[in-house]
């Protein structure tokens, strides 16, 4: 069993304790498993932080999406960043809740397929073009945009069942565990506002790195395609939220419709066309 | 005869008398100079609040000092104690352990789970402090007691949920616009909720703008108390734009706020939302107004369902309060016995000193034995012998059974007398 192997499943755990304590204190069983759960999460953070660092000085590349097990550990630590560290004083026991759910769920899906497809060794063999330092900032960039399209559309779901928990006027326990509107409207709108900056700027590095490496933009390719019908949905997005300073209700449900085009475009890509068509 | 409480609180207790046997600042220091100065209270507290007046002692006597607690009453008060006695509990030793526990846990409140109690505790106990009435076992306790009063609070939901009207109101603003800060508030109407829901809400933050009324007087006496600026009822509309929280109560016997204002309202607002809490009857805001996206009006029956929501919650959380007040019960119980069992285990020590210090003695001088042994030698003898006993001691404390014990010890080794504890 590797080094990293323990602390990818150390992650895993910690996420996992997270979301039982989170439980605990849903159920009304214990009130401390809130902070208990909170810490949990930071430590499930911090030894991802440690997976990809020893990943990195291990082989000597960072490059985190080589195969499905580092892809689905990167994607769980971006989220856990965009959360704790960017959204750090908007953090709320509900949200933790779904968030460690989804993180045990990606880390899991992670241990589980740890060792199996390339590694990062062979990938580099096959393919050279993927340590061009304009691709790793592609994929981290993309990540860390569908890291914060995703924390938006959780905070959208929750904000919908407040409002209508408020609206019902006789609200159920779930209710009284959903943060101030106020603070979910600022975790649907803030990580648009990064997200989608990052988005393009991962199109963009990804466009020129096609250039570089293929001499064309691949602009045909289907994940290409998507990504510009995605980007398309949350300019828009942004655009209602700064210049018709639409908010409220309605950010958040453009916000899930967004969310929803990732979704269709991400199971279009997989399922019918495969990955990007060139690896 | 040891712990005792006696007292009258709202449940049996009308107001009327409560009132009359009310402890006042000056009348608290003048009780408790009083009990401190009646040989039968060795230690005494005076908790004196709206809903409750309860003497907490601990007396040497036997039987309950209720002489003392009755003259204590006529010199403050000048009561005859045929007007308040049908309405006296008396709790003593364990149930007077427990009632306190109860009462600093908010169990015996009338709102459950309230937490002016522990504070008026806290004051009772250091005003009693202050003067002198408390010694070691009332001190104890009451640390005891508002520990697991804040410990109750902390670990439960006993005092989870707003659970009056105005509160309730207060509460729901911070579930809409979270810790209230700058947002602002126009009152329609001057009446005794409308003032008081407008004084939460200052003191929870918001920023009280405007206060609207027909009657200048009434009104600029509120705005003024509230740092607010009149308006003219006829000119609500104009300032309701810069609102983000609106009261209405009104003797109106017709809406006063209609949908398509609202509606034309937060066109302009870009769903920013707006909060009406209209606790006027007959209802001054078309109830239509709540299908409005970004829009939450409560009237007052919306507010007290809330409320009693909150209050049934809080209900769910008695039985584990109830563990808590037993576990604090046992523990301080366990405290006491250990306390009582001292002076019979330093009798034993003693003894067995004794006899220890004459065998080995004898047995160094015959043999020789150095006296850096001859210490260690019986250093260990005495803890090897103490050990089973004192854990034993320890062990019955926690259920009751260290006067076996005790009694046992000074039978079988004839130690003397049992001190007076």
């Amino acid at each position: 069993m590797s080094l990293a192997f323990v602390i990818l499943g150390a992650g895993c755990v910690s996420y996992g304790a997270a979301f039982l304590l989170y439980v605990l204190s849903f159920a009304e069983i214990w009130k401390g498993g809130r902070r208990a759960g909170s810490v949990m999460l930071q430590a499930g953070f911090l030894l991802g932080t440690l997976y990809f660092l020893s990943q990195g000085f291990q082989s000597g590349y960072f490059l985190p999406v080589v195969n499905m097990s580092a892809a689905l550990a990167f994607f769980a630590w971006a989220l856990a960043f965009v959360y704790l560290v960017l959204l750090g004083k908007a953090r709320t026991e509900s949200f933790g809740f779904f968030l460690s759910l989804l993180l045990c769920v990606l880390m899991t899906g992670s241990v589980m397929s740890f060792g199996r497809g390339h590694t990062i060794q062979t990938m580099v063999r096959a393919h050279p073009y993927l340590l061009d330092p304009t691709f790793v900032l592609h994929v981290v960039s993309a990540f860390f945009a569908y890291a914060n399209f995703a924390i938006s559309f959780i905070a959208s779901v929750l904000y919908l069942i407040e409002c209508r928990e408020l609206k019902k006027k006789n609200p159920s326990n779930f209710y009284y565990k959903l943060p101030p509107l106020e603070r979910l409207e600022r975790m649907v709108c803030l990580p648009l506002s990064w997200g989608t900056p990052l988005l393009l700027f991962a199109t963009a590095t990804g466009l020129m790195w096609a250039q570089h490496a293929f001499g064309s933009f691949l602009l045909l390719d289907p994940k290409t395609i998507v990504t510009f019908l995605v980007l398309g949905c949350y300019l828009v997005i942004l655009y209602r939220h700064w210049v018709a300073a639409v908010r409220g209700k309605e950010a958040a449900r453009l916000s899930i419709i967004a969310f929803m085009v990732i979704v269709a475009g991400f199971i279009e890509t997989i399922f019918l066309f495969g990955k990007h068509n060139f690896l | 005869m040891g712990f005792f409480i006696i007292g009258i609180n709202h449940k049996d207790c009308p107001v009327e008398v409560r009132e009359r046997l009310h402890f006042t600042s000056q009348k608290l220091q003048d009780g408790l100079a009083y009990a401190k100065a009646t040989a039968q209270f060795s230690e005494a507290m005076i908790l004196s609040t709206c809903n409750r007046v309860e003497f907490y002692g601990y007396t040497d006597f036997e039987g309950l000092p209720e002489n003392g607690f009755f003259a204590l009453m006529k010199e403050i008060h000048g009561v005859d104690r045929r007007d308040f006695e049908y309405y006296l509990y008396r709790h003593e030793g364990k149930e007077a352990l427990r009632h306190l526990f109860r009462v600093a846990a908010g169990l015996d409140s009338l709102v459950i789970g309230e937490n002016e109690i522990l504070g008026q505790l806290r004051s009772a106990f250091q005003t009693a402090h202050a003067a002198g009435c408390l010694h070691s076992l009332l001190y104890r306790l009451m640390e005891k007691a508002l520990k697991l009063g804040k410990d109750a609070r902390t670990e439960t939901l006993i005092n989870e949920g707003a659970v009056s009207i105005s509160s309730v109101a207060v509460e729901l603003a911070g579930k809409i616009f979270g810790q209230l800060t700058s947002e602002n508030v126009m009152v329609l109407g001057t009446g005794e909720m409308a003032a008081l829901t407008v004084k939460n809400l200052k003191s929870a933050g918001a920023t009280i703008r405007y206060v609207v009324s027909h009657s200048q007087e009434r009104a600029e006496k509120l705005a003024t108390e509230c740092g607010a600026e009149w308006v003219p009822f006829e000119a609500w509309e104009e300032k309701i734009q810069a609102v983000d929280i609106f009261i209405t109560a009104t003797s109106c016997p017709y809406p006063i706020v209609k949908y398509e204002q609202v509606k034309k309202l937060m066109s302009e607002r870009r769903h920013r939302p707006l909060f009406l809490v209209d606790i006027a009857v007959p209802r001054n805001v078309d109830p239509a107004i709540h299908q409005l996206d970004d829009v939450y009006l409560y009237n007052v029956d919306d507010l007290k369902s809330v409320a009693d929501r909150n209050l049934k919650h809080r209900g769910r959380e008695i039985e584990k309060v109830e563990i808590m007040v037993e576990k604090a019960l046992a523990s301080y119980q366990s405290w006491l016995q250990q306390l009582e069992a001292r002076p019979t285990v330093e009798s034993f020590e003693r003894y067995l000193d004794r006899i220890l210090e004459d065998e080995l003695g004898a047995f160094a001088k015959r043999s020789g034995l150095p006296d850096a042994q001859k210490d260690e030698l019986r250093e260990r003898i005495r803890a090897k012998l103490l050990h089973v006993p004192l854990t034993k001691i320890k062990e019955a404390s926690q259920n009751g059974g260290v006067a076996r014990y005790l009694h046992a010890l000074h039978s079988l080794f004839d130690l003397g007398p049992k001190d007076k504890d």
